[in-house]
């Protein structure tokens, strides 16, 4: 059986937590419009933010680091996104990352619903 | 959301650590489905094990997934659902039933269970609504002992007038015995709502149209009145108001709908609403003495339906509207027609 210290799983971690941020912010650049210095300042301050969320790991990060670069980095700050916040706080889901799915599910669903109504708003509905 | 937070959203995230644990701990998803079979949202779920649980609630998928468990049985409960709104309905493999996030159990709550609460009517109430914010089945809430003084004056459990006193029972939590390595299929039992609406033109069912219903929030959906004219969709319980399109004689009509705001017959706001939902052109707003285009809109309708014409909105003109309007409660005596077509 491999056995890994804990001083062994600490230099792994650190050498995985200095690249998180150079991964965060290619992946910022590759789907939003932002340059290398708007990626960088985005990524840190989402970090800040997720952590106040209790969300660390990296799959949590670059879904938390899309909604800031879609929403604006004080989103859950705005009255209309009051539900978001709520939904990133809810005491009722014992996961701070189970909470951010909900909440990446509930934003896809709600695309999809407007996409979709969308299409069958009239006029095209007459045709 | 922008398309580029669409497609961000759908990229696969990397993997978390450099170390992967072996995944020898397993899953379980509970699926709840409505009354018709699309996924609920928001449904709390607690796992419980002893006095340790863990908490979610389903996705806008209306999925529900506990990690990081060990091969055995759980209690399963829908913390926020009386017994009676929901049932197990099924249960399937689950294929993905491996697990590597670490279960952050937390103590259940043992906070005394709420106890029912009577409740002043607002205007747009409905029992279905009401049943919705607090977990219950409808007929629950509207067949319960307290409530027999009430049901016994309003012909509908969604026809109700401001003020009304109406009970409302506190939750009687259920749970069930479930396993890793399965989904749980559940029915949230009286969601969504069901809406039923009668086109008629001239008293003549505008049979076999195409209609367009709009909900604010909702999916928009299409459909075909039947041979009565009769439009069914599902609407979310909570939906306030709805915009039905359809074609007449080639023309686009659009119908403003104000959901759950319907008075009881007996009510003068009640039959001004009825009327006006039957093409009789009489004021929305309640005043006495009635005005001309009030009495206008009564004359017209005790003249179609074989009524003394008076003009006045007296006991029997108002229970014939109320029974033209709600239909389906039609007594067998009164499922007549109207001396002529009219409005």
């Amino acid at each position: 059986m491999l056995t890994i210290s804990n001083a062994q799983m600490q230099a792994l971690t650190q050498v995985w937590s200095a690249g998180l941020e150079q991964t965060l912010q290619a992946h910022v650049q590759r789907f939003f419009p932002l340059t290398a210095q708007e990626s960088a300042t985005l990524v840190s301050a989402a970090r800040t933010k997720a952590a106040s969320y209790d969300l660390y790991n990296q799959r949590d990060l670059h879904r938390f680091v899309n909604l800031c670069a879609d929403e604006g980095i004080d989103f859950d700050l705005k009255p209309q996104n009051a539900w978001m916040r709520t939904m990133l706080l809810d005491p009722s889901v014992s996961s701070p990352s189970q909470r951010l799915d909900l909440l990446v599910s509930q934003r896809l669903h709600q695309a999809r619903v407007q996409a979709h109504n969308a299409r069958l708003a009239p006029p095209e509905w007459l045709q | 959301m922008s398309d580029a937070a669409e497609a961000a959203a759908s990229a696969q995230p990397p993997i978390d650590s450099p170390v992967i644990a072996c995944p020898n701990r397993f899953a379980l998803e509970a699926l709840v489905l409505g009354e018709d079979g699309q996924p609920v949202a928001g449904v709390a779920l607690e796992l419980r094990k002893g006095s340790d649980c863990l908490r979610t609630r389903t996705s806008a998928q209306g999925l529900a997934r506990f990690e990081g468990l060990d091969a055995a049985e759980y209690q399963l409960c829908p913390t926020e659902l009386d017994a009676e709104a929901w049932t197990l309905t099924g249960q399937e493999a689950l294929e993905q039933a491996g697990s590597q996030v670490k279960a952050d159990w937390s103590a259940v709550d043992q906070a005394a269970a709420p106890e029912g609460v009577e409740h002043r009517v607002a205007a747009e109430d409905s029992v279905d609504r009401l049943a919705l914010a607090n977990g219950l089945f409808p007929e629950t809430l509207w067949q319960h002992p307290r409530n027999d003084t009430l049901r016994s004056t309003r012909h509908s459990r969604n026809v109700l007038a401001p003020d009304d006193l109406l009970f409302i029972p506190a939750i009687r939590q259920q749970t069930i015995a479930v396993q890793t390595k399965l989904r749980y299929v559940i029915k949230r039992r009286g969601v969504p709502s069901r809406l039923r609406l009668r086109l008629l033109d001239s008293f003549k069912p505008l049979a076999n149209i195409d209609w367009t219903l709009r909900v604010p929030g909702e999916a928009t959906q299409q459909g075909q009145t039947d041979a009565e004219g009769v439009v069914q969709a599902w609407i979310g319980a909570s939906a306030s108001s709805a915009v039905l399109s359809y074609l007449s004689n080639g023309a686009l009509r659009e119908l403003d709908i104000s959901l759950g705001a319907l008075l009881p017959g007996g009510t003068a706001g009640g039959w001004r609403q009825r009327l006006l939902n039957l093409g009789f052109a009489c004021d929305a707003e309640d005043q006495q003495p009635l005005s001309a285009a009030d009495q206008q809109a009564i004359r017209r309708f005790q003249q179609s339906w074989g009524l003394p014409v008076t003009g006045d909105a007296d006991e029997a003109t108002v229970e014939k509207i109320r029974i033209v309007h709600d239909g389906r409660q039609l007594p067998a005596s009164a499922q007549d027609k109207p001396v002529q077509g009219s409005s």
